[in-house]
Protein backbone atom coordinates (compact mmCIF):
# COMPACT_ATOMS: atom_id res chain seq x y z
CA UNK A 1 0.00 0.00 0.00
CA UNK A 2 1.60 3.30 -0.95
CA UNK A 3 1.61 6.13 1.48
CA UNK A 4 -0.42 8.36 2.43
CA UNK A 5 0.53 12.19 1.45
CA UNK A 6 -0.92 14.88 3.61
CA UNK A 7 -0.09 17.15 0.75
CA UNK A 8 -2.48 15.36 -1.75
CA UNK A 9 -5.24 15.22 1.23
CA UNK A 10 -5.08 19.22 1.66
CA UNK A 11 -4.94 19.93 -1.75
CA UNK A 12 -8.82 18.49 -2.39
CA UNK A 13 -10.76 21.89 -3.06
CA UNK A 14 -13.35 20.49 -0.01
CA UNK A 15 -10.58 19.97 2.48
CA UNK A 16 -8.33 23.10 1.87
CA UNK A 17 -11.68 25.30 1.70
CA UNK A 18 -12.12 23.48 5.31
CA UNK A 19 -8.97 23.87 6.60
CA UNK A 20 -8.31 27.58 5.93
CA UNK A 21 -11.75 28.72 6.92
CA UNK A 22 -11.02 26.96 10.22
CA UNK A 23 -7.70 28.72 10.13
CA UNK A 24 -9.62 31.97 9.80
CA UNK A 25 -11.96 31.78 12.09
CA UNK A 26 -9.88 30.70 14.64
CA UNK A 27 -7.35 33.40 14.10
CA UNK A 28 -4.22 31.16 14.06
CA UNK A 29 -0.17 30.11 12.85
CA UNK A 30 0.40 27.12 11.62
CA UNK A 31 2.98 25.61 9.08
CA UNK A 32 3.24 22.53 7.78
CA UNK A 33 6.33 20.38 6.00
CA UNK A 34 6.09 17.14 4.33
CA UNK A 35 9.41 15.57 2.75
CA UNK A 36 10.85 18.93 4.25
CA UNK A 37 9.41 20.93 1.74
CA UNK A 38 6.02 23.53 2.91
CA UNK A 39 2.81 22.63 1.73
CA UNK A 40 0.74 24.66 3.64
CA UNK A 41 0.79 28.08 5.71
CA UNK A 42 -1.77 30.41 7.30
CA UNK A 43 -0.94 33.35 9.37
CA UNK A 44 3.04 33.11 9.30
CA UNK A 45 6.52 33.13 6.81
CA UNK A 46 7.96 29.45 8.34
CA UNK A 47 8.27 28.21 11.47
CA UNK A 48 9.61 30.55 13.46
CA UNK A 49 7.99 31.17 16.80
CA UNK A 50 6.01 28.29 16.42
CA UNK A 51 5.61 25.06 18.65
CA UNK A 52 6.37 21.47 16.96
CA UNK A 53 2.50 19.84 17.48
CA UNK A 54 2.45 16.09 17.54
CA UNK A 55 -0.25 14.49 16.17
CA UNK A 56 -2.00 11.48 16.74
CA UNK A 57 -2.49 9.97 12.93
CA UNK A 58 1.04 10.35 12.49
CA UNK A 59 2.74 10.29 9.31
CA UNK A 60 6.31 9.95 9.02
CA UNK A 61 7.55 12.98 6.63
CA UNK A 62 5.18 15.35 8.04
CA UNK A 63 6.09 18.06 10.33
CA UNK A 64 3.57 20.39 11.68
CA UNK A 65 4.30 23.53 13.50
CA UNK A 66 1.64 25.82 14.90
CA UNK A 67 0.30 28.51 17.75
CA UNK A 68 -1.71 27.66 20.74
CA UNK A 69 -4.98 28.28 18.80
CA UNK A 70 -4.20 25.85 16.48
CA UNK A 71 -4.75 22.75 17.88
CA UNK A 72 -8.12 22.38 16.28
CA UNK A 73 -6.86 22.85 13.39
CA UNK A 74 -4.13 19.56 13.87
CA UNK A 75 -6.85 17.31 15.17
CA UNK A 76 -9.22 18.60 11.67
CA UNK A 77 -5.90 17.27 9.73
CA UNK A 78 -5.79 14.32 12.20
CA UNK A 79 -9.28 13.34 11.46
CA UNK A 80 -8.67 14.05 7.77
CA UNK A 81 -5.50 11.22 7.41
CA UNK A 82 -7.53 8.84 9.64
CA UNK A 83 -10.32 9.04 6.91
CA UNK A 84 -7.54 8.95 4.11
CA UNK A 85 -6.24 5.43 5.70
CA UNK A 86 -9.94 3.89 5.89
CA UNK A 87 -10.34 4.90 2.38
CA UNK A 88 -7.21 3.69 0.86
CA UNK A 89 -7.69 0.67 2.89
CA UNK A 90 -10.67 0.14 1.37
CA UNK A 91 -9.52 0.63 -1.75
CA UNK A 92 -6.84 -1.39 -1.73
CA UNK A 93 -8.92 -4.01 -0.92
CA UNK A 94 -11.38 -3.23 -3.78
CA UNK A 95 -9.23 -2.71 -6.28
CA UNK A 96 -7.75 -6.54 -5.31
CA UNK A 97 -11.21 -7.81 -5.99
CA UNK A 98 -11.92 -6.12 -9.34
CA UNK A 99 -8.65 -7.65 -10.41
CA UNK A 100 -9.73 -10.84 -9.11
CA UNK A 101 -13.15 -10.28 -10.93
CA UNK A 102 -11.62 -9.35 -14.04
CA UNK A 103 -9.51 -12.79 -14.10
CA UNK A 104 -12.26 -14.57 -13.33
CA UNK A 105 -14.74 -12.89 -16.29
CA UNK A 106 -12.13 -13.62 -18.81
CA UNK A 107 -10.98 -17.36 -17.44
CA UNK A 108 -14.60 -18.21 -17.69
CA UNK A 109 -15.47 -16.95 -21.50
CA UNK A 110 -11.86 -17.97 -22.51
CA UNK A 111 -12.41 -21.64 -21.50
CA UNK A 112 -15.48 -22.04 -21.86
CA UNK A 113 -14.31 -21.48 -25.56
CA UNK A 114 -11.72 -24.29 -25.47
CA UNK A 115 -12.43 -27.95 -25.58
CA UNK A 116 -8.91 -29.63 -25.09
CA UNK A 117 -7.51 -29.85 -21.76
CA UNK A 118 -4.14 -29.00 -22.37
CA UNK A 119 -4.98 -25.67 -24.12
CA UNK A 120 -7.95 -24.94 -20.65
CA UNK A 121 -4.92 -25.66 -18.41
CA UNK A 122 -3.04 -23.48 -20.22
CA UNK A 123 -5.59 -20.37 -20.40
CA UNK A 124 -5.70 -20.38 -16.69
CA UNK A 125 -1.97 -20.34 -16.20
CA UNK A 126 -1.75 -17.26 -18.23
CA UNK A 127 -4.31 -15.42 -16.39
CA UNK A 128 -3.23 -16.79 -12.85
CA UNK A 129 -0.13 -15.60 -13.43
CA UNK A 130 -1.93 -12.07 -13.55
CA UNK A 131 -2.37 -12.39 -9.76
CA UNK A 132 -0.14 -15.06 -8.47
CA UNK A 133 4.22 -15.03 -8.80
CA UNK A 134 4.98 -18.36 -10.00
CA UNK A 135 6.96 -20.06 -12.14
CA UNK A 136 5.49 -23.41 -12.68
CA UNK A 137 1.64 -25.32 -12.89
CA UNK A 138 1.55 -28.81 -13.27
CA UNK A 139 -1.96 -30.86 -13.47
CA UNK A 140 -2.46 -34.13 -12.85
CA UNK A 141 -5.48 -36.09 -14.00
CA UNK A 142 -5.98 -40.16 -12.49
CA UNK A 143 -7.33 -42.62 -15.65
CA UNK A 144 -11.26 -43.06 -15.53
CA UNK A 145 -11.61 -45.46 -12.79
CA UNK A 146 -8.39 -45.97 -11.66
CA UNK A 147 -5.61 -44.88 -9.09
CA UNK A 148 -2.88 -44.50 -11.43
CA UNK A 149 -1.58 -41.19 -13.15
CA UNK A 150 -2.97 -40.90 -16.66
CA UNK A 151 -2.41 -37.29 -17.88
CA UNK A 152 0.12 -34.82 -16.77
CA UNK A 153 0.12 -31.46 -18.23
CA UNK A 154 3.41 -29.60 -17.34
CA UNK A 155 3.47 -25.60 -18.10
CA UNK A 156 4.75 -23.63 -19.24
CA UNK A 157 6.34 -25.72 -21.04
CA UNK A 158 6.27 -29.91 -21.22
CA UNK A 159 10.05 -30.27 -21.61
CA UNK A 160 10.68 -28.83 -18.43
CA UNK A 161 11.05 -30.98 -15.12
CA UNK A 162 8.49 -30.80 -12.99
CA UNK A 163 8.37 -29.52 -10.17
CA UNK A 164 7.27 -32.40 -8.15
CA UNK A 165 6.79 -36.12 -8.74
CA UNK A 166 3.57 -36.71 -10.45
CA UNK A 167 3.56 -39.85 -8.38
CA UNK A 168 4.57 -38.49 -5.04
CA UNK A 169 3.31 -39.28 -1.59
CA UNK A 170 2.42 -35.80 -0.90
CA UNK A 171 0.68 -35.19 -3.82
CA UNK A 172 -1.65 -38.20 -2.69
CA UNK A 173 -2.02 -37.11 0.59
CA UNK A 174 -3.66 -34.21 -0.25
CA UNK A 175 -5.78 -35.79 -2.64
CA UNK A 176 -7.02 -37.58 0.00
CA UNK A 177 -7.19 -34.94 2.53
CA UNK A 178 -9.51 -33.35 -0.40
CA UNK A 179 -8.47 -29.69 0.96
CA UNK A 180 -5.76 -27.30 -0.62
CA UNK A 181 -2.83 -26.43 0.67
CA UNK A 182 -0.15 -24.24 1.16
CA UNK A 183 3.40 -26.06 1.10
CA UNK A 184 5.79 -22.49 2.03
CA UNK A 185 9.48 -22.76 2.96
CA UNK A 186 10.04 -26.15 1.30
CA UNK A 187 14.01 -25.42 1.11
CA UNK A 188 14.46 -25.91 4.38
CA UNK A 189 12.78 -29.25 4.80
CA UNK A 190 13.56 -32.33 4.00
CA UNK A 191 10.39 -32.69 1.72
CA UNK A 192 12.42 -31.42 -1.32
CA UNK A 193 14.52 -35.05 -1.31
CA UNK A 194 11.84 -37.03 -0.89
CA UNK A 195 9.32 -35.64 -3.13
CA UNK A 196 11.91 -34.48 -5.84
CA UNK A 197 10.64 -30.84 -5.51
CA UNK A 198 12.21 -28.10 -7.36
CA UNK A 199 10.13 -25.16 -6.16
CA UNK A 200 10.74 -23.34 -2.59
CA UNK A 201 7.08 -23.16 -2.66
CA UNK A 202 4.10 -25.11 -3.84
CA UNK A 203 0.14 -24.58 -3.77
CA UNK A 204 -1.96 -28.18 -3.89
CA UNK A 205 -5.44 -28.02 -5.24
CA UNK A 206 -7.38 -31.48 -5.67
CA UNK A 207 -9.46 -31.86 -8.70
CA UNK A 208 -12.56 -32.83 -6.67
CA UNK A 209 -15.42 -34.00 -9.00
CA UNK A 210 -18.52 -35.78 -7.66
CA UNK A 211 -16.59 -36.21 -4.55
CA UNK A 212 -14.00 -38.24 -5.74
CA UNK A 213 -10.58 -36.65 -5.73
CA UNK A 214 -9.44 -37.11 -9.93
CA UNK A 215 -6.48 -35.23 -9.66
CA UNK A 216 -4.53 -32.29 -8.37
CA UNK A 217 -3.49 -29.33 -9.60
CA UNK A 218 0.15 -27.58 -8.61
CA UNK A 219 1.32 -24.40 -8.68
CA UNK A 220 5.00 -23.31 -7.21
CA UNK A 221 7.72 -20.85 -7.91
CA UNK A 222 11.53 -21.99 -8.51
CA UNK A 223 13.07 -18.78 -6.18
CA UNK A 224 9.90 -17.20 -4.03
CA UNK A 225 9.06 -19.10 -0.83
CA UNK A 226 5.81 -17.99 0.41
CA UNK A 227 2.32 -18.34 -0.82
CA UNK A 228 -0.52 -16.24 1.13
CA UNK A 229 -4.16 -17.94 1.59
CA UNK A 230 -4.75 -14.75 -0.65
CA UNK A 231 -2.88 -16.56 -3.39
CA UNK A 232 -4.40 -20.00 -2.56
CA UNK A 233 -8.10 -18.31 -2.69
CA UNK A 234 -7.02 -17.41 -5.94
CA UNK A 235 -5.87 -20.41 -7.50
CA UNK A 236 -8.36 -22.39 -6.24
CA UNK A 237 -10.90 -20.29 -7.65
CA UNK A 238 -9.27 -20.62 -11.12
CA UNK A 239 -9.07 -24.45 -10.72
CA UNK A 240 -12.50 -24.67 -9.95
CA UNK A 241 -13.36 -22.59 -13.36
CA UNK A 242 -10.79 -25.13 -14.97
CA UNK A 243 -12.42 -27.92 -13.81
CA UNK A 244 -15.45 -26.97 -15.09
CA UNK A 245 -13.79 -26.77 -18.14
CA UNK A 246 -12.51 -29.74 -18.51
CA UNK A 247 -15.64 -31.75 -17.62
CA UNK A 248 -17.38 -29.55 -20.40
CA UNK A 249 -14.89 -30.65 -22.97
CA UNK A 250 -14.91 -34.08 -21.42
CA UNK A 251 -18.85 -34.24 -22.14
CA UNK A 252 -19.08 -32.82 -25.11
CA UNK A 253 -15.82 -35.24 -26.78
CA UNK A 254 -17.72 -38.03 -25.81
CA UNK A 255 -21.04 -36.70 -27.08
CA UNK A 256 -19.51 -35.89 -30.39
CA UNK A 257 -17.74 -39.65 -29.96
CA UNK A 258 -21.28 -40.99 -29.17
CA UNK A 259 -22.64 -39.13 -32.58
CA UNK A 260 -20.04 -40.38 -34.54
CA UNK A 261 -20.00 -44.15 -33.65
CA UNK A 262 -24.21 -44.02 -33.80
CA UNK A 263 -23.90 -42.71 -37.23
CA UNK A 264 -21.14 -45.69 -38.10
CA UNK A 265 -23.58 -48.24 -36.63
CA UNK A 266 -26.51 -47.16 -38.29
CA UNK A 267 -24.20 -47.12 -41.61
CA UNK A 268 -23.73 -50.82 -40.44
CA UNK A 269 -26.87 -51.71 -40.72
CA UNK A 270 -27.77 -51.76 -44.54
CA UNK A 271 -24.20 -53.55 -44.63
CA UNK A 272 -25.72 -56.53 -42.42
CA UNK A 273 -28.88 -56.95 -45.36
CA UNK A 274 -26.22 -56.21 -48.67
CA UNK A 275 -23.14 -56.51 -47.92
CA UNK A 276 -22.17 -55.09 -51.33
CA UNK A 277 -23.86 -51.72 -50.13
CA UNK A 278 -22.02 -51.62 -47.33
CA UNK A 279 -18.38 -51.54 -49.32
CA UNK A 280 -19.97 -49.89 -51.97
CA UNK A 281 -20.80 -46.80 -49.07
CA UNK A 282 -17.35 -46.62 -48.03
CA UNK A 283 -15.90 -46.07 -51.18
CA UNK A 284 -18.33 -43.42 -52.43
CA UNK A 285 -17.43 -41.82 -48.94
CA UNK A 286 -13.86 -41.85 -49.61
CA UNK A 287 -14.44 -40.55 -53.76
CA UNK A 288 -16.73 -37.90 -52.21
CA UNK A 289 -14.06 -36.81 -49.59
CA UNK A 290 -11.48 -36.75 -52.31
CA UNK A 291 -13.85 -34.33 -54.50
CA UNK A 292 -14.69 -32.24 -51.12
CA UNK A 293 -10.65 -31.72 -50.57
CA UNK A 294 -10.49 -31.21 -53.96
CA UNK A 295 -13.19 -28.72 -53.91
CA UNK A 296 -11.86 -26.98 -51.06
CA UNK A 297 -14.81 -27.09 -48.84
CA UNK A 298 -14.75 -25.70 -45.40
CA UNK A 299 -13.54 -28.64 -42.62
CA UNK A 300 -17.43 -28.37 -41.21
CA UNK A 301 -18.81 -28.96 -45.08
CA UNK A 302 -16.66 -32.06 -45.43
CA UNK A 303 -17.78 -33.64 -42.01
CA UNK A 304 -20.84 -32.86 -43.69
CA UNK A 305 -19.97 -34.61 -46.46
CA UNK A 306 -18.69 -37.41 -44.86
CA UNK A 307 -21.74 -38.45 -42.94
CA UNK A 308 -23.90 -37.99 -45.95
CA UNK A 309 -21.87 -40.21 -47.69
CA UNK A 310 -21.97 -43.03 -45.14
CA UNK A 311 -26.07 -42.53 -44.86
CA UNK A 312 -26.35 -41.92 -48.41
CA UNK A 313 -27.99 -45.32 -49.18
CA UNK A 314 -29.36 -46.03 -45.74
CA UNK A 315 -32.94 -45.61 -47.34
CA UNK A 316 -32.22 -49.25 -48.85
CA UNK A 317 -32.79 -50.58 -45.47
CA UNK A 318 -36.55 -50.01 -46.69
CA UNK A 319 -36.47 -51.99 -50.03
CA UNK A 320 -37.37 -55.77 -49.94
CA UNK A 321 -34.84 -58.46 -50.63
CA UNK A 322 -36.27 -59.70 -53.92
CA UNK A 323 -35.23 -56.30 -55.59
CA UNK A 324 -32.18 -55.02 -53.53
CA UNK A 325 -30.27 -58.31 -53.80
CA UNK A 326 -31.43 -59.57 -56.91
CA UNK A 327 -28.91 -61.41 -59.09
CA UNK A 328 -29.81 -60.05 -62.52
CA UNK A 329 -30.26 -56.28 -63.72
CA UNK A 330 -33.86 -54.98 -62.17
CA UNK A 331 -37.06 -54.84 -64.55
CA UNK A 332 -38.63 -50.82 -65.21
CA UNK A 333 -40.95 -51.78 -62.46
CA UNK A 334 -38.44 -52.96 -59.79
CA UNK A 335 -36.42 -49.61 -60.65
CA UNK A 336 -38.89 -47.53 -59.94
CA UNK A 337 -38.96 -49.74 -56.85
CA UNK A 338 -35.37 -49.34 -55.84
CA UNK A 339 -35.72 -45.39 -56.79
CA UNK A 340 -37.61 -45.14 -53.34
CA UNK A 341 -34.66 -45.45 -51.46
CA UNK A 342 -32.92 -41.59 -51.29
CA UNK A 343 -36.50 -40.56 -49.77
CA UNK A 344 -36.47 -43.53 -47.69
CA UNK A 345 -32.97 -42.42 -46.11
CA UNK A 346 -34.12 -38.63 -45.52
CA UNK A 347 -37.22 -39.99 -44.10
CA UNK A 348 -34.89 -42.23 -41.72
CA UNK A 349 -32.24 -39.03 -41.41
CA UNK A 350 -35.08 -36.88 -40.04
CA UNK A 351 -35.62 -38.23 -36.78
CA UNK A 352 -32.09 -37.37 -35.97
CA UNK A 353 -32.05 -33.12 -35.20
CA UNK A 354 -28.11 -32.94 -36.23
CA UNK A 355 -28.36 -34.72 -39.13
CA UNK A 356 -31.08 -33.14 -40.42
CA UNK A 357 -28.57 -31.02 -42.38
CA UNK A 358 -27.26 -33.93 -44.41
CA UNK A 359 -30.88 -34.91 -45.46
CA UNK A 360 -31.06 -32.69 -48.30
CA UNK A 361 -28.05 -33.99 -49.87
CA UNK A 362 -28.76 -37.84 -49.26
CA UNK A 363 -32.52 -37.24 -50.84
CA UNK A 364 -30.68 -35.59 -54.17
CA UNK A 365 -28.03 -38.26 -54.83
CA UNK A 366 -29.74 -39.40 -57.74
CA UNK A 367 -30.65 -36.08 -58.99
CA UNK A 368 -29.24 -35.11 -62.14
CA UNK A 369 -28.16 -31.68 -63.24
CA UNK A 370 -30.29 -31.10 -66.23
CA UNK A 371 -33.34 -31.85 -64.18
CA UNK A 372 -33.97 -35.30 -64.96
CA UNK A 373 -33.15 -37.32 -62.06
CA UNK A 374 -35.09 -38.28 -59.42
CA UNK A 375 -37.10 -37.47 -56.81
CA UNK A 376 -37.62 -34.45 -57.57
CA UNK A 377 -36.35 -33.39 -60.90
CA UNK A 378 -34.15 -31.10 -59.13
CA UNK A 379 -32.04 -29.14 -61.85
CA UNK A 380 -28.31 -27.84 -61.65
CA UNK A 381 -27.63 -25.87 -57.98
CA UNK A 382 -31.50 -26.21 -56.82
CA UNK A 383 -29.52 -29.72 -56.26
CA UNK A 384 -27.82 -29.40 -52.51
CA UNK A 385 -23.93 -29.70 -53.41
CA UNK A 386 -23.34 -32.46 -50.97
CA UNK A 387 -25.91 -34.45 -53.49
CA UNK A 388 -23.79 -33.01 -56.60
CA UNK A 389 -20.69 -34.68 -55.22
CA UNK A 390 -22.40 -38.16 -53.87
CA UNK A 391 -24.39 -38.54 -57.39
CA UNK A 392 -20.72 -38.52 -58.90
CA UNK A 393 -19.06 -40.78 -56.44
CA UNK A 394 -22.15 -42.81 -56.02
CA UNK A 395 -21.80 -43.67 -60.43
CA UNK A 396 -18.09 -44.00 -60.38
CA UNK A 397 -18.49 -47.08 -57.97
CA UNK A 398 -21.03 -48.22 -59.70
CA UNK A 399 -19.43 -48.06 -63.15
CA UNK A 400 -16.32 -49.76 -62.21
CA UNK A 401 -17.54 -52.43 -59.52
CA UNK A 402 -18.83 -56.08 -60.29
CA UNK A 403 -22.39 -57.21 -60.55
CA UNK A 404 -23.20 -60.59 -60.70
CA UNK A 405 -24.56 -59.61 -64.11
CA UNK A 406 -21.89 -57.68 -65.70
CA UNK A 407 -18.20 -56.88 -64.84
CA UNK A 408 -17.35 -53.67 -63.46
CA UNK A 409 -16.04 -50.90 -66.01
CA UNK A 410 -11.73 -50.61 -65.79
CA UNK A 411 -11.22 -46.83 -64.50
CA UNK A 412 -10.36 -44.69 -67.65
CA UNK A 413 -13.90 -46.12 -69.07
CA UNK A 414 -15.84 -45.12 -66.38
CA UNK A 415 -14.07 -41.61 -66.12
CA UNK A 416 -14.58 -40.99 -69.32
CA UNK A 417 -18.42 -42.17 -69.22
CA UNK A 418 -17.74 -39.42 -66.18
CA UNK A 419 -16.57 -36.85 -68.43
CA UNK A 420 -19.45 -37.33 -71.38
CA UNK A 421 -22.02 -36.31 -68.95
CA UNK A 422 -21.07 -33.44 -67.98
CA UNK A 423 -23.47 -30.56 -67.71
CA UNK A 424 -26.42 -32.85 -68.24
CA UNK A 425 -26.21 -35.55 -65.39
CA UNK A 426 -23.59 -34.26 -63.66
CA UNK A 427 -22.12 -31.14 -62.15
CA UNK A 428 -19.11 -29.93 -64.46
CA UNK A 429 -17.51 -28.39 -61.28
CA UNK A 430 -17.80 -31.60 -59.17
CA UNK A 431 -16.37 -33.39 -62.50
CA UNK A 432 -13.95 -31.29 -62.86
CA UNK A 433 -12.82 -31.79 -59.34
CA UNK A 434 -12.87 -35.79 -59.66
CA UNK A 435 -10.66 -35.75 -62.48
CA UNK A 436 -7.88 -33.67 -60.72
CA UNK A 437 -8.52 -35.66 -57.53
CA UNK A 438 -7.70 -38.33 -60.08
CA UNK A 439 -4.62 -37.30 -61.54
CA UNK A 440 -3.01 -36.24 -58.14
CA UNK A 441 -3.92 -39.92 -57.40
CA UNK A 442 -6.45 -39.34 -54.63
CA UNK A 443 -8.88 -41.89 -55.95
CA UNK A 444 -7.86 -44.96 -54.55
CA UNK A 445 -9.88 -47.35 -56.33
CA UNK B 1 1.61 18.51 -18.45
CA UNK B 2 -0.61 15.29 -18.82
CA UNK B 3 -3.98 15.36 -17.51
CA UNK B 4 -6.62 13.14 -16.72
CA UNK B 5 -10.08 13.76 -15.69
CA UNK B 6 -12.51 10.82 -14.35
CA UNK B 7 -15.87 11.36 -14.97
CA UNK B 8 -18.43 9.50 -12.80
CA UNK B 9 -21.71 10.00 -10.77
CA UNK B 10 -20.37 6.73 -8.47
CA UNK B 11 -18.04 8.44 -5.55
CA UNK B 12 -16.57 5.36 -4.93
CA UNK B 13 -16.50 4.58 -9.15
CA UNK B 14 -14.08 8.11 -8.67
CA UNK B 15 -12.01 7.28 -5.45
CA UNK B 16 -11.52 3.52 -7.26
CA UNK B 17 -9.74 5.35 -10.29
CA UNK B 18 -7.93 7.85 -8.83
CA UNK B 19 -6.30 5.21 -6.40
CA UNK B 20 -5.69 3.07 -9.36
CA UNK B 21 -3.97 6.42 -11.08
CA UNK B 22 -1.79 7.76 -7.97
CA UNK B 23 1.08 6.43 -9.27
CA UNK B 24 0.88 8.40 -12.71
CA UNK B 25 0.79 11.70 -10.35
CA UNK B 26 4.63 11.29 -9.43
CA UNK B 27 5.13 10.97 -13.04
CA UNK B 28 3.47 15.18 -13.25
CA UNK B 29 0.04 13.72 -14.66
CA UNK B 30 -2.92 15.89 -12.72
CA UNK B 31 -5.90 13.51 -12.34
CA UNK B 32 -9.27 15.34 -11.63
CA UNK B 33 -12.47 14.26 -11.11
CA UNK B 34 -16.45 15.00 -12.16
CA UNK B 35 -19.31 14.26 -10.61
CA UNK B 36 -21.59 14.55 -13.47
CA UNK B 37 -22.19 15.71 -17.28
CA UNK B 38 -22.80 19.05 -16.59
CA UNK B 39 -19.33 19.31 -14.31
CA UNK B 40 -17.57 17.18 -17.16
CA UNK B 41 -17.89 19.62 -19.74
CA UNK B 42 -17.05 22.51 -17.52
CA UNK B 43 -13.64 20.94 -16.60
CA UNK B 44 -13.33 19.41 -20.41
CA UNK B 45 -13.56 22.54 -21.59
CA UNK B 46 -11.95 24.82 -18.88
CA UNK B 47 -8.37 21.78 -18.33
CA UNK B 48 -8.39 20.63 -21.81
CA UNK B 49 -7.49 17.19 -20.48
CA UNK B 50 -5.10 14.61 -22.79
CA UNK B 51 -7.21 11.86 -21.29
CA UNK B 52 -11.45 11.36 -19.86
CA UNK B 53 -12.85 8.33 -18.41
CA UNK B 54 -16.24 8.89 -19.23
CA UNK B 55 -18.84 6.74 -17.63
CA UNK B 56 -22.13 6.33 -19.65
CA UNK B 57 -25.08 6.14 -17.17
CA UNK B 58 -25.55 9.90 -15.38
CA UNK B 59 -28.34 11.67 -14.81
CA UNK B 60 -29.04 15.18 -17.14
CA UNK B 61 -26.18 14.39 -19.71
CA UNK B 62 -25.36 10.90 -20.39
CA UNK B 63 -21.90 9.81 -21.25
CA UNK B 64 -22.86 10.05 -24.89
CA UNK B 65 -23.76 13.42 -24.85
CA UNK B 66 -20.77 14.98 -23.35
CA UNK B 67 -18.44 13.03 -25.68
CA UNK B 68 -20.42 14.71 -28.30
CA UNK B 69 -20.27 18.08 -26.98
CA UNK B 70 -16.95 17.84 -26.75
CA UNK B 71 -15.91 16.06 -29.77
CA UNK B 72 -18.66 17.58 -32.26
CA UNK B 73 -19.82 20.80 -30.76
CA UNK B 74 -16.27 21.81 -30.03
CA UNK B 75 -14.31 20.19 -32.11
CA UNK B 76 -11.71 18.66 -29.17
CA UNK B 77 -10.25 15.93 -30.92
CA UNK B 78 -6.78 15.68 -29.04
CA UNK B 79 -8.50 14.63 -26.04
CA UNK B 80 -9.14 11.15 -25.69
CA UNK B 81 -12.43 10.03 -24.44
CA UNK B 82 -12.74 6.33 -23.04
CA UNK B 83 -16.78 5.20 -22.34
CA UNK B 84 -17.08 2.99 -19.31
CA UNK B 85 -19.88 0.55 -19.24
CA UNK B 86 -21.50 -1.75 -17.27
CA UNK B 87 -20.84 -5.53 -18.13
CA UNK B 88 -23.87 -6.73 -20.11
CA UNK B 89 -25.12 -3.32 -21.33
CA UNK B 90 -25.44 -3.71 -24.99
CA UNK B 91 -22.40 -1.22 -26.42
CA UNK B 92 -24.60 1.26 -29.06
CA UNK B 93 -21.51 1.04 -31.38
CA UNK B 94 -23.25 3.36 -34.04
CA UNK B 95 -24.23 5.86 -31.09
CA UNK B 96 -20.52 5.46 -30.10
CA UNK B 97 -19.35 6.25 -33.44
CA UNK B 98 -21.31 9.30 -33.83
CA UNK B 99 -20.16 10.69 -30.44
CA UNK B 100 -16.38 10.63 -31.45
CA UNK B 101 -15.85 8.19 -28.49
CA UNK B 102 -12.45 6.56 -28.50
CA UNK B 103 -12.54 3.66 -26.41
CA UNK B 104 -14.91 1.58 -24.43
CA UNK B 105 -13.82 -0.51 -21.50
CA UNK B 106 -16.55 -2.40 -18.89
CA UNK B 107 -16.88 -2.17 -15.23
CA UNK B 108 -16.05 -4.08 -13.38
CA UNK B 109 -12.68 -3.24 -15.25
CA UNK B 110 -9.23 -4.85 -14.77
CA UNK B 111 -7.26 -1.84 -12.53
CA UNK B 112 -3.87 -3.49 -14.19
CA UNK B 113 -5.53 -2.85 -17.67
CA UNK B 114 -6.57 0.35 -16.64
CA UNK B 115 -2.83 1.25 -15.95
CA UNK B 116 -1.59 0.01 -19.10
CA UNK B 117 -4.30 1.81 -21.06
CA UNK B 118 -3.35 4.88 -19.64
CA UNK B 119 0.42 4.26 -20.30
CA UNK B 120 -0.67 4.09 -23.94
CA UNK B 121 -2.93 6.67 -24.29
CA UNK B 122 -1.02 9.04 -22.60
CA UNK B 123 2.70 7.94 -23.92
CA UNK B 124 4.07 7.81 -20.25
CA UNK B 125 5.67 4.42 -18.47
CA UNK B 126 5.44 4.56 -15.21
CA UNK B 127 8.10 1.82 -14.78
Amino acid sequence: MKKIQLSRIIRKDENLAMINEMCNSLGCQIFITEDNEEIFKYNCMDNTNLQKLEVENCLPNVQIWGDGKSTTVVRLLDFLIGNAKDIKSILTDVINKYKELSIFYTLGEKIAACSDVRHIARITYDEVLKFIDATDMMLILKGENSDKVDTVINLPCEKNKPIIDPNSKLLNEVMAGMEAQIFNGLEQSNKLEEYKIKSKCLMCVPIVIKNVAEGIAIIGHREKNMYTSEDLKIFNAAIFQLILGVENAKLYNILEDTFLQTVSALSETIEKRDPYTGGHTHRVMNYALAIGIEMELSRTELVSLRLAALMHDIGKIGIEDKILRKEGALTEEEYELMKVHPKLGADILNNMKYLSTIVKGVISHHEKYDGTGYPNKLKGEEIHSIGRILAVADSFDAMISDRPYRKGLKVEKALAELNKHSGTQFDPKVIDAFNRAYQKGYIQV
Amino acid sequence: MAKILIVDDEPHIRLLLEEILEDFEEKGVEVHTAKNGKEAVEKILELKPDLVYLDIMMPEINGYDVCKIIKIDHKMNDVKIVMLTAKGQAVDKQKGVNSGVDMYITKPFDPDFIIKNTENLLGISLE
